[in-house]
């Protein structure tokens, strides 16, 4: 366990990088327009009959 | 990363294809036996409520699954035979140590027995429309109180026992193994069902994909914004928790140590951390929601939530059963009887769904950590990654449910016949390893992780980023993808 301890003690955090942006912004942005695309198609084909 | 592998590498050695291969193998029994009418599923044990431990027909509840095959104790005994040399096979090829694994295994199977025949006193769980059967005239109607009296067993083994049982216990203590094989068990019982209610699977299906795909591409970018900025934790660390609470646990903290490069003891501490918390939710998501009369009255809705928010197979399976067990049982009190399994089948839908996505996702981790974060020239991505991160379980439980479907559809063998094969497979096995997985998940489970020096701040933030994201985002998406949908009627 202490060298779990000193792993997270120790950890050294990097700085925010534009690629990190890139990443978290490119994946929330398609998450956001599958869910409302998906929703529309799960409504009009699925939820519809019942 | 994938140079000396083949495509068919860890097809005998990886418990993900012996979950496939033990599955298969029972529900292809079945097949045979719907097929030729010979009794070869029958003898699987089967456990039902009980009052008096000796009755003509069972002992404490158990007996065959087709009773007049055999008697109760020689069904159990069969069972227990077949069981041990259907996972020892498994065991010997993936080079685990037999003899510590059939002793332990014996072990795990005793106490899920015992806890099952427990769970069945029909003062403790039998629902009041099986009372006047049963000639008793109360009962606390605990439905699936055998699961947690399995798990309370197993906890007691791996939060109090010496040391060294416990770590002996872990030979055979195999949760997301026994949970694969009663997945794929479950394709078969889907398969049945879509039978008679195609429509309603292929739309269960159908959303259950959507609702996925939604779902892990909000949460990721999020879970992994707030482990960086909130709690500022470092890349490794944030990417392998971001994508252990946000995909499918363990599995997918490993996928994604290995497609960054991280240290080998990240995902082995943040696979503690997904199996303690899913516990957790195991304990306590599913009476959460059957209390919640907004989820009461979008049961399908609150089933595929869980499937989005609890983050190991097992602890997920666990819960559906439970969720569907509670559910019914609350319908039933209020005169509707819904048909069982439909609630853990949204469960599980979910989550398997999520499980395919593991090898997308560490690819595209890989790519990005390769070509943009580590910067290594001349160094490329195999896209071989992808299936050998791709849950070959599922595989098992698409080929179950299509095939038995197919088979039932196109008239080939008749619904009668295809249920005397297959019933005993996709109930009786399924929910005796259902069983198996809990006793093993609480054996595994240690809540003193929680207490060691340095995991309190990965805990804090794997608590937060779950009940402030995974938990509200996923009953949303849950909620937004299934709403309305309600499981089948049927008689009581």
């Amino acid at each position: 366990m202490v060298e779990e301890r000193n792993l997270l003690e120790e950890m050294e955090v990097e700085p925010w990088e534009p690629i990190e942006t890139k990443l978290v912004r490119g994946t929330l942005i398609a998450g956001i327009i599958s869910m409302i695309v998906l929703a529309v198609l799960v409504h009009v084909f699925v939820l519809s009959h019942y | 990363m994938a140079e000396e592998r083949r495509w068919y590498t860890g097809m005998f050695s990886t418990e993900d294809w012996w979950a496939l291969w033990i599955g298969i193998f029972f529900v292809f029994l079945g097949l045979i036996a719907a097929a030729t009418q010979i009794d070869l599923t029958g003898w699987i044990v089967k456990f039902g409520n009980w009052v008096d431990p000796v009755t003509d027909k069972a002992v404490f509840g158990f007996h065959a699954a087709h009773s007049s095959l055999m008697s109760p104790v020689a069904s159990l005994i069969v069972s227990y035979i077949v069981f041990t040399i259907a996972t020892a096979i498994g065991a010997y090829a993936m080079k685990w140590n037999l003899r510590d694994y059939l002793i332990a295994w014996t072990i795990i199977f005793v106490l899920t027995t015992i806890a099952y025949i427990i769970g069945q006193y029909a003062y403790i769980s039998a629902p009041s429309t099986k009372w006047e059967k049963l000639g008793i005239d109360w009962g606390l109607q605990l439905g699936g109180a055998y699961y947690i009296i399995a798990l309370i067993i197993g906890l007691a083994i791996g939060n109090f026992a010496p040391q060294n049982f416990k770590e002996f216990m872990h030979k055979a203590a195999r949760p997301e193994w026994f949970i694969k094989i009663a997945i794929v068990c479950l394709g078969a019982k889907l398969g049945l069902k879509a039978i008679e209610a195609t429509g309603f699977a292929m739309h269960l299906l159908f959303a259950g994909v959507c609702a996925t795909i939604a779902a892990y591409l909000l949460f990721w970018p999020l879970a992994y914004t707030t482990a960086r900025k909130v709690f500022k934790l470092s890349r490794e660390w944030s990417a392998c928790l971001a994508s252990g609470i946000s995909i499918c646990g363990v599995s997918a903290a490993i996928a994604t140590a290995g497609a960054i490069r991280a240290r080998p003891i990240v995902p082995v501490m943040i696979s503690a951390l997904i199996v303690v918390f899913a516990v957790i939710e195991l304990i306590v998501l599913p009476g959460v929601l059957v209390s919640i009369p907004f989820w009461f009255n979008e049961p399908i809705a609150a089933g595929a939530s869980l499937g989005l928010t609890i983050k190991t197979d097992g602890a997920d399976a666990a819960a559906g059963a439970i969720l569907d067990e509670l559910m019914r049982a609350k319908a039933a009190a209020m005169g509707i009887y819904w048909d069982e399994g439909w609630i853990l089948a949204s469960a599980i839908m979910t989550k398997i769904w999520i499980d395919m996505f593991i090898g997308v996702w560490a690819f595209v981790l890989a790519v990005v950590w390769v070509y943009h974060i580590e910067r290594k020239p001349g160094e490329k991505v195999d896209k071989m990654e992808i299936w050998f991160r791709f849950p070959k379980f599922v595989i098992g439980y698409f080929i179950a449910m299509f095939t038995i479907m197919g088979l039932g559809l196109g008239n080939v063998i008749s619904f009668e016949n295809l249920e005397f094969g297959l019933v005993p497979v996709e109930g009786a096995l399924r929910k005796f390893f259902f069983m198996l997985t809990f006793t093993s998940i609480g054996i595994v489970t240690d809540f003193r992780a929680l207490k060691q020096e340095g995991l309190g701040r990965l805990a804090v933030a794997y608590a937060f980023i779950l009940a402030v994201i995974i938990i509200p985002l996923g009953w949303f998406i849950a909620w937004l993808f299934h709403h309305g949908m309600m499981p089948p009627t049927v008689s009581p």
